[in-house]
C-alpha cells in the first residue's frame, strides 16, 4: 500500500499532487537519513557503555593528544604500587578532561582513578557525583590544600575523593582504599607532578 | 589523507542511499531528472567532502564530534580487531570493492578502445537510406547532423564516438538485422548521444571514477548515471520517432532477446547482465512515457538537505 497511492494522502484524505509527493518524499528520506546516522552513532555507546562525548584511549599519549594535558609523569609520581593503567577516558566538553584508572600492583593498595581537567570542574561524565557526608580541608604540602570528601556507596563501601587546584584547572583522585594511601599519592602527584 | 578518503566513502554511501530512496519513493521516472540526481550523489564525495574539509577544519575537533555531529567515526575508534580498528578494516574492504567495480568497467572499456584503434573492418559507402535516417533524426532533435561512418562488417555495430566532434559508427550487420523503423530509432538514439556530447561526458565520468577509484559509491553512481544517459537517449529517440515502440524493439533485438544466445560469444553471465540492463531501459522508457519531470526545486532541496546532513557527518 502506498502512502500517496491514489493521489490522496491516506490518513487525512488531502489531495496530493506530484510536487507534494516529491516534497514529502525528500523530507522523509532526509529526515530518516539523519535519524539513522544519529542512531548508528549511539550504537558504540550502547554496546560498550561509553556515553556520547567520552573517548576511551589505549595509551596515555593518545589521551595527551586529545586533551592537551601532560600525563607522562603519572607513573613516576605514583610509584611502583600502581603499575598498570586499566582504563583511560577523555572528554572534550565543557573543558578537556581525562580520567586514568590505575590498577594496584599488589593487594595492599586499592584501585585509584586520577582525574584532571583544564576547566573549573571535573565533568560528571568522567567522575560520577559523590553525595558527601564528610568534607574536610587537608594540607598537601607546597602550601597547597585539597578537599577530601567521603561517601558510602550502594555496596556499603566508603568512596573517597581528594580534589585540588592544578594551575588553572583541577585534579582529583578517587579510591575505595585507605585515606592514608590517597593522601600519599596526592602529595607525590603535587610534588612530582605529572 | 586516509581520514579524508574514509569521509569521502562515508559521504558517498549516505548520499547514494538517500538519492536512491528519493528516486524510488518519489516516483521520479524522468531520465534527465534521474541523471541529475545521480550526478548530485557523485558530487558530494567528489567535491563537497574535500571542500568542507578545507573550509571547516573545526569539524574534526572532539567538541564538534561530540556535541554537534550526527555521526562521528571517532565514536567507533575503540572497536578493535587484533589491534586494528574495525573502522579501518571496513574502509579497506569498501576501498577494495571500489577498485573491483572500477576494473569491472575499465577492462572492457580498454579492450574496446584497443580494438577500435586497430585496423577495423573497411569503410564503405553510406547507404542513402541511412544518411536520410540520420538527417531526419537530427532535424527532429534540432541538432547538426553528425558524421556517419559505415563499416563492412557482419557484426551489428552501432556506437557514437568522438570527444569534440561526435560521429556515429554503424555496420552492414546492423542494417541486415533491424527493420527500417527500428533502424531509424537506433540511429536517432545515437544522434541523441551526439547532440548532448555524451561520449565526452562518458570520458569525464571515467576520469572521475579513476581519481576516486577507492570509493564504491562513486563507481556505482557513475554506472547509474551512464544508465540514465542511455535512458535519456532512448527517450529522445522515442520522441524523434513518434513513440517508444520502435526503440523498444530495436533494443531487444540488438540485445539478443530474452531467449536468444549471447551475441558476442562472451561469458553467459555478462550476457545476462546486459539483458537485465536492456530490460531496465525498456521499463524506464515505458515509465518515462507516463510520468512527468519532478518539480524544479526538488534537486536544490535535496542538495541543501544532504549538504547539511553530510556537514554533520564526520569520519
Amino acid at each position: 500500500m502506498s502512502l500517496f497511492g491514489d493521489g490522496r494522502c491516506r490518513p487525512w484524505g488531502w489531495p496530493v499532487t506530484g510536487a507534494h509527493r516529491t516534497g514529502w518524499t525528500i523530507l522523509a528520506v532526509l529526515g530518516g537519513t539523519a535519524l539513522v546516522l544519529r542512531a548508528a552513532d549511539a550504537l558504540p555507546g550502547l554496546v560498550s557503555a561509553v556515553p556520547r562525548g567520552m573517548h576511551v584511549c589505549t595509551t596515555l599519549a593518545e589521551a595527551e593528544a586529545r586533551t592537551g594535558l601532560h600525563l607522562d609523569g603519572l607513573h613516576t609520581a605514583l610509584g611502583d604500587g600502581y603499575a598498570t593503567v586499566d582504563r583511560i577516558a577523555t572528554v572534550a566538553k565543557p573543558a578537556p578532561a581525562v580520567s586514568v584508572t590505575l590498577r594496584p600492583a599488589n593487594a595492599a593498595h586499592g584501585e585509584v582513578t586520577y582525574f584532571r581537567t583544564t576547566g573549573g570542574e571535573i565533568p560528571s561524565l568522567l567522575r560520577s557525583p559523590l553525595p558527601a557526608f564528610h568534607v574536610i580541608e587537608v594540607e598537601l604540602g607546597s602550601g597547597r590544600t585539597a578537599s577530601l570528601r567521603a561517601a558510602t556507596t550502594d555496596d556499603d563501601t566508603v568512596c573517597q575523593d581528594l580534589e585540588w587546584s592544578e594551575g588553572r584547572g583541577r585534579a582529583a583522585l578517587r579510591t575505595h582504599g585507605r585515606t592514608v594511601d590517597l593522601l600519599r599519592l596526592a602529595r607525590r602527584l603535587v610534588e612530582g607532578g605529572p | 589523507m586516509g581520514r579524508l578518503a574514509a569521509e569521502s566513502i562515508l559521504h558517498g554511501l549516505v548520499a547514494a542511499s538517500a538519492v536512491m530512496a528519493i528516486l524510488a519513493a518519489g516516483g521520479i521516472r524522468d531520465a534527465k531528472a534521474r541523471l541529475r540526481f545521480w550526478l548530485l550523489a557523485i558530487a558530494f564525495p567528489v567535491g563537497f567532502t574535500p571542500l568542507i574539509a578545507a573550509l571547516a577544519p573545526a569539524r574534526l575537533d572532539d567538541a564538534f564530534r561530540d556535541q554537534w555531529s550526527l555521526l562521528s567515526g571517532s565514536h567507533f575508534a575503540f572497536l578493535r580487531w587484533r589491534d586494528t580498528k574495525v573502522s579501518t578494516v571496513g574502509v579497506s574492504i569498501l576501498a577494495a570493492t571500489g577498485l573491483l567495480l572500477y576494473l569491472r568497467d575499465l577492462l572492457p572499456f580498454l579492450r574496446d578502445l584497443v580494438r577500435s584503434r586497430k585496423r577495423g573492418p573497411p569503410l564503405t559507402a553510406v547507404p542513402d537510406a541511412l544518411a536520410r535516417s540520420v538527417a531526419t533524426a537530427a532535424a527532429a532533435l534540432r541538432t547538426p547532423e553528425p558524421k556517419l561512418h559505415f563499416l563492412d562488417s557482419p557484426h551489428p555495430i552501432l556506437t557514437c564516438r568522438g570527444w569534440r566532434r561526435p560521429h556515429i559508427v554503424t555496420s552492414t550487420g546492423l542494417v541486415d538485422r533491424l527493420s527500417a523503423d527500428e533502424l531509424d530509432a537506433a540511429l536517432a538514439h545515437e544522434v541523441a548521444h551526439a547532440r548532448r556530447h555524451d561520449p565526452a561526458f562518458g570520458w569525464v565520468l571515467m576520469l572521475v571514477r579513476g581519481f576516486f577509484i577507492f570509493n564504491p559509491s562513486v563507481q556505482l553512481c557513475a554506472r547509474a548515471a551512464v544508465h540514465e544517459i542511455e535512458c535519456r537517449a532512448d527517450e529522445d529517440a522515442a520522441a524523434a520517432n513518434g513513440g517508444p515502440e520502435p526503440v523498444l524493439r530495436s533494443l531487444r533485438k540488438l540485445a539478443g532477446g530474452s531467449h536468444a544466445e549471447p551475441t558476442d560469444h562472451g561469458p553467459r553471465l555478462l550476457h545476462g547482465f546486459r539483458l537485465a540492463a536492456v530490460d531496465a531501459r525498456c521499463r524506464s522508457l515505458l515509465d518515462a512515457s507516463r510520468a512527468g519531470p519532478p518539480p524544479r526545486w526538488a534537486l536544490p532541496a535535496t542538495a541543501l538537505g544532504l549538504g547539511v546532513i553530510l556537514f554533520f557527518t564526520v569520519a
